[in-house]
């Protein structure tokens, strides 16, 4: 008996650092991220792509990573305060954040601390970043002692790189990119046979795949998504014996499709 | 997932099947019947005629008693005048279609058939058993249809089976004198007269030195 319960629960919406999946686009950009972060030149780096396509993903499992973990900080939300930034830096270097002091001193300090060792600041969705985080980050580049790692939506590229905050920066624009189809198949047989699924794995055919990868886009978010949808579907016809829904078919795909909104029927 | 919305959702995805099904067939019905409507608005069609334009004559100099150079139409001295010029209309089909298919000749073709496979029967029997009476056979055959280099052949395959029979030197003999060498005729002539009493080698002999 196949449990799709199980299968559902491979598809939740959460970023899992221990699974990384090499997709093409994925494995470009992870490179030449890396390859710029190494090489210490450029203070501004924006890694540009659509809202799911995964650039929060390798952000954080860039900051996790061995290679940068000592000395990163990650902020996720955009929506944070100058002490909430320089408590993390402060932190990773294994002090106590002073806040009766105010912001400049705090810069001078860690310009000090961090003049050995570059320091990565991931900053996730930065084209929700208002005015005064903008011109906080510009003062942590000017220190030569940060490396700005902006992650936002593509269509925002333009408002944000020509702040005139960061004008003065040297930047580097990274794009990434979507899934193809036969990476969507692959994707969806490595996560299911990496979890004991192989039998629900075998269900999917490379035309099922080309269907969803039609219906989510190349997505990775909507593919993740459309599938939870579609083993809750597969979950509730097995547990109520509805054994025509057991079986993948081409109207299952429809009702995901129309579950989760990505066909409008009205 | 509750009852209701797997129903709900197979409800709206019956729809959507049937709406999308619907769409395509009449998008499939639209484009035949614009196909059907086209081709029946379609004029006929009318063979080409391409017209060629009317030569202009060129004019030549006359040469008269006073020498003078006098230009005059060469139209009145070298073209005769035609009572009616027809336009020439060039075709891009040709209009010329025979009446009646040309046959093959089937007497001839039903004749070569019949020797082709009286040859194939012969060879077959002498290549079966290689006796006197096929390479004879074969001998005769040949020279009936004046082969007379493999009537030579199979007139001395046959001699060497059996070189006391006459019928076989005949052959060899007449397709030689056929072939021009009535040196070769009478002298083979001479030395088998020498083995074989035969009186149709000896008048044929006989016959032969005449022709000298």
């Amino acid at each position: 008996m196949k449990d799709f319960e199980i299968a559902k629960t491979l598809f939740k919406d959460s970023i899992d650092t221990s699974f990384y999946f090499d997709s093409v686009s994925a494995e470009a950009a992870r490179k030449k991220l890396t390859d710029i972060l190494n090489a210490k030149k450029n203070s501004l780096v924006f890694v540009l792509g659509d809202p799911g396509v995964g650039k929060t993903h390798m952000l954080t499992m860039l900051h996790h990573s061995p290679l940068f973990s000592s000395h990163s900080i990650f902020m996720q939300h955009p929506c944070f305060e100058w002490q909430e930034l320089f408590l993390k830096l402060y932190t990773l270097k294994g002090l106590p954040f002073d806040e009766t002091e105010n912001e400049d001193i705090h810069c001078e300090l860690l310009g000090e601390l961090y003049s050995d060792e570059t320091c990565i600041v991931f900053v996730d969705e930065a084209q929700l970043l208002c005015e005064k985080q903008f011109e906080m980050i510009a003062k942590l580049c000017s220190l030569h002692s940060f490396q700005c790692v902006l992650a936002l939506h593509k269509d925002d590229v333009k408002k944000v790189s020509n702040h005139s905050s960061f004008k003065n920066f040297s930047q580097e624009h990274i794009f990434y990119g979507t899934l193809n189809e036969q990476e969507l198949h692959r994707y969806l047989q490595a996560q299911l046979m990496a979890h004991s699924q192989g039998e629900i794995a075998l269900m999917f055919s490379a035309r099922n795949t080309k269907k969803i990868a039609r219906y989510a886009k190349g997505n990775f978010r909507t593919v993740k998504k459309f599938f939870y949808n579609l083993f809750k579907l597969l979950d509730y016809a097995q547990k109520n014996n509805l054994t025509k829904q057991t079986t993948l078919s081409n109207c299952l795909l429809v009702m995901t499709a129309l579950d989760i909104g990505l066909i409008r029927d009205a | 997932m509750t009852h209701n919305r797997f129903e709900e959702l197979q409800r709206r995805c019956k729809a959507l099947q049937r709406k999308r099904f619907l769409k395509v067939a009449g998008l499939i019905l639209f484009s035949f019947i614009a196909l059907f409507w086209v081709y029946s608005m379609r004029e006929p069609v009318t063979p080409i005629a391409i017209v060629l334009p009317e030569p202009s004559l060129p004019e030549v100099i006359v040469e008269t008693n006073e020498s003078q150079v006098v230009s005059a139409p060469l139209e009145a001295e070298v073209i005769p005048e035609v009572d009616e010029f027809k336009e020439p209309i060039l075709f891009l089909e040709p209009k010329f279609k025979p009446t009646t298919t040309p046959k093959l000749p089937q007497k001839e073709i039903q004749e070569a058939n019949r020797l082709l496979k009286m040859e194939h029967t012969l060879l077959e029997a002498f290549n079966h058993s290689a006796t006197y009476e096929s390479a004879y056979a074969l001998a005769h055959f040949y020279f009936e249809r004046k082969s007379y280099l493999e009537a030579i052949v199979w007139a001395k395959k046959a001699n060497k089976l059996n070189p006391n029979l006459d019928q076989t030197w005949l052959i060899y003999a007449k397709s030689k004198f056929s072939l021009g060498e009535k040196e070769e005729a009478i002298s083979s002539l001479e030395r088998i007269i020498g083995y074989i009493k035969s009186e149709e080698l000896r008048d044929l002999l006989d016959f032969y030195k005449g022709q000298r």
